[in-house]
C-alpha cells in the first residue's frame, strides 16, 4: 500500500506550531524556577531538624516521584472541582508541573547537599554565621553548582513533559498538534513535525545549558545515565 | 469524594488495569533489554561504526522527545505501511522501543563503566572478545546496570500511563472509563495514583538499596 506524503499544508501551519512550542517552553521554564525555588525551600526545610516537616517534605516528594504526571494533572484537572477548585487548563497544568518538577529537583538537590563537607558547615557556625547564613552562603552555592548539569537535564525532561499537558487541553505544541490534526487531517505529517519541533528544541536546550554551565559554573557538563 | 460509588465492575476494570500496566510494562523492560544487548555491540565491538551511528541516532530521537509524541506518531503511522494492528501492539511497540532506547544507555554506561584494564588483561590472556564480554566484563557491569534498570522500571511504569491516550485499556484509561462513569474524579483519579504509587515506591525503594549496596557508580540524573 503506497501513502503520498503531503507536507505542503501542515508546514503552512508551522507558525502555529512553533506558537505552541513557545508556550511549552514557557510552562518549562515557570515550572523549572518555581520547582527549584521549592525544591530550596524544602531543602531548607529538612535540615531545620522538625520531624513533622521532614516527614511531610518526604511524603510530597516521594508522592510527586511515584506516581505518573499525567495522572496528577488529570487529579488536579478532573479532581479539584469536584471539591470546589475549579481552574483553568492553563494554570493547572503550570501548578502541577511545577509541583511535579519540584519534586524531582528536590532530590537532586538534596544529592548535593549531601556532598557538602560537614566540615564546611562548621567552618561556617564557627565565624559565628547563623544557619541561614550557612545555609544561604555556604551550602547551596556549592550544592547547586555540583548538580548543575543534573538540574539541567531535568530541565530538559520537563520540556518534553510539557506534552502531556495537552491531555488537559493547555495551549501548547503537543496539543496545537492535535488540533491541526482535526481541522486538516494530514496525522503523521504533523506529528513528524511535531517529533522534529521537540527534538530540535531539546537538542538546542541542551547545547544552550551545557554552555551556560560551562560558563556560568566553570564547569565541564557530564551527561549522564537515567536513574531513580 | 465517595469510593462507595464505586460499583464491583468499576474495581474489576481498575483491577485489570493495574495488571494489564504491570505486564506491559515487563513486557517493555525484557524488550528494551534485548534491544540494549544489539545495540551495546558497537561499545565491545569498536569496529561496528556504522552501527554504532545507527544506535546513537535511534537513541538520540527516542530520548529527545516526548513519549506521548512517540506513541501517537507510531499508532497512526503503522496503517500507512499497512498494518492495521491494534491499540496494544502500536502500544507495546512504542514502550518497546523507548524502553530500548533508554536501556541502551544504562548499558553502554554499565559497561563502560567496567575499568578498560579488565578488558586488557583478560584479552591479553588469549581469552575472545565474547569471552571477555560474557564471563569478565558484564558481571561487573551489572553492579551499575542493575540499579539504574530498577530506576527506569519505575521511570516505565509512571510513562505507562500515556499509553491511554490511544485507547489501549491500562491503569490510567481504565480511571477515565470509571470517572465518566461514576463522576467521582477526586476519589478515582486517587485511587489511581495510590495503585501507582503501590506499584512504583516500592521498585523506587529497591533501586536505592541496590544503589547503596552496589555503590555509587551510577550517575545521577533525571
Amino acid at each position: 500500500m503506497t501513502y503520498e506524503f503531503l507536507f505542503g499544508l501542515p508546514l503552512a501551519n508551522l507558525p502555529y506550531l512553533l506558537g505552541g512550542a513557545w508556550s511549552s517552553l514557557g510552562f518549562a521554564a515557570v515550572a523549572a524556577i518555581g520547582g527549584l525555588a521549592l525544591a530550596i525551600v524544602l531543602a531548607w526545610a529538612r535540615q531545620l531538624g522538625v520531624r513533622l516537616l521532614s516527614v511531610l517534605a518526604l511524603a510530597y516528594v516521594e508522592g510527586a516521584r511515584n506516581t505518573p504526571l499525567l495522572v496528577q494533572l488529570f487529579l488536579a484537572y478532573f479532581g479539584l472541582p469536584s471539591i470546589g477548585i475549579n481552574m483553568a487548563p492553563g494554570p493547572t497544568a503550570v501548578l502541577v508541573l511545577t509541583l511535579n518538577n519540584g519534586a524531582y529537583m528536590t532530590e537532586i538537590l538534596r544529592g548535593g547537599i549531601v556532598g557538602i563537607r560537614p566540615s564546611q558547615i562548621d567552618a561556617g557556625l564557627s565565624l559565628a554565621l547563623t544557619r541561614y547564613q550557612v545555609f544561604r552562603h555556604v551550602v547551596l552555592p556549592p550544592a547547586i553548582r555540583s548538580v548543575a548539569p543534573a538540574l539541567a537535564n531535568q530541565f530538559i525532561a520537563l520540556t518534553l513533559a510539557t506534552s502531556l499537558a495537552s491531555q488537559i487541553a493547555a495551549e501548547e505544541l503537543t496539543y496545537r498538534a492535535t488540533l491541526l490534526e482535526a481541522r486538516i487531517f494530514h496525522s503523521f505529517e504533523i506529528y513528524a513535525i511535531t517529533l522534529a519541533i521537540y527534538f530540535i528544541l531539546a537538542q538546542a536546550l541542551t547545547r544552550v545549558l551545557d554552555l551556560v554551565i560551562r560558563r556560568v559554573f566553570r564547569r565541564s557538563p557530564v551527561h549522564n545515565v537515567p536513574q531513580l | 469524594m465517595d469510593f462507595t460509588r464505586l460499583k464491583p465492575y468499576d474495581w474489576l476494570l481498575i483491577g485489570q488495569g493495574t495488571l494489564i500496566t504491570v505486564a506491559l510494562c515487563a513486557l517493555a523492560l525484557v524488550g528494551g533489554m534485548l534491544i540494549g544487548c544489539l545495540t551495546c555491540a558497537p561499545t565491545v565491538w569498536p569496529r561496528l561504526r556504522l552501527l554504532r551511528l545507527v544506535v546513537m541516532a535511534y537513541v538520540e530521537v527516542f530520548r529527545s522527545t516526548p513519549l506521548l509524541l512517540q506513541l501517537i506518531a507510531i499508532y497512526f503511522a503503522l496503517p500507512l505501511v499497512g498494518l492495521e494492528v491494534p491499540a496494544v501492539v502500536a502500544a507495546a511497540l512504542a514502550l518497546v522501543l523507548y524502553s530500548g532506547a533508554y536501556l541502551t544507555e544504562v548499558f553502554r554506561a554499565g559497561l563502560e563503566a567496567v575499568h578498560r584494564g579488565q578488558w586488557e588483561a583478560a584479552l591479553s590472556l588469549g581469552l575472545s572478545r565474547w569471552q571477555v564480554l560474557t564471563r569478565v566484563i558484564a558481571p561487573q557491569a551489572v553492579r551499575v546496570i542493575l540499579p539504574a534498570a530498577v530506576g527506569f522500571a519505575v521511570m516505565l511504569v509512571k510513562g505507562s500511563a500515556v499509553l491511554s491516550v490511544i485507547g489501549f485499556t491500562e491503569l490510567t484509561r481504565a480511571g477515565r472509563l470509571v470517572v465518566d462513569w461514576t463522576r467521582e474524579a477526586f476519589a478515582v483519579w486517587l485511587l489511581v495514583a495510590a495503585i501507582y504509587f503501590a506499584v512504583c515506591y516500592p521498585l523506587s525503594a529497591l533501586g536505592r538499596r541496590l544503589e547503596r549496596r552496589f555503590g555509587h557508580e551510577a550517575a545521577p540524573a533525571t
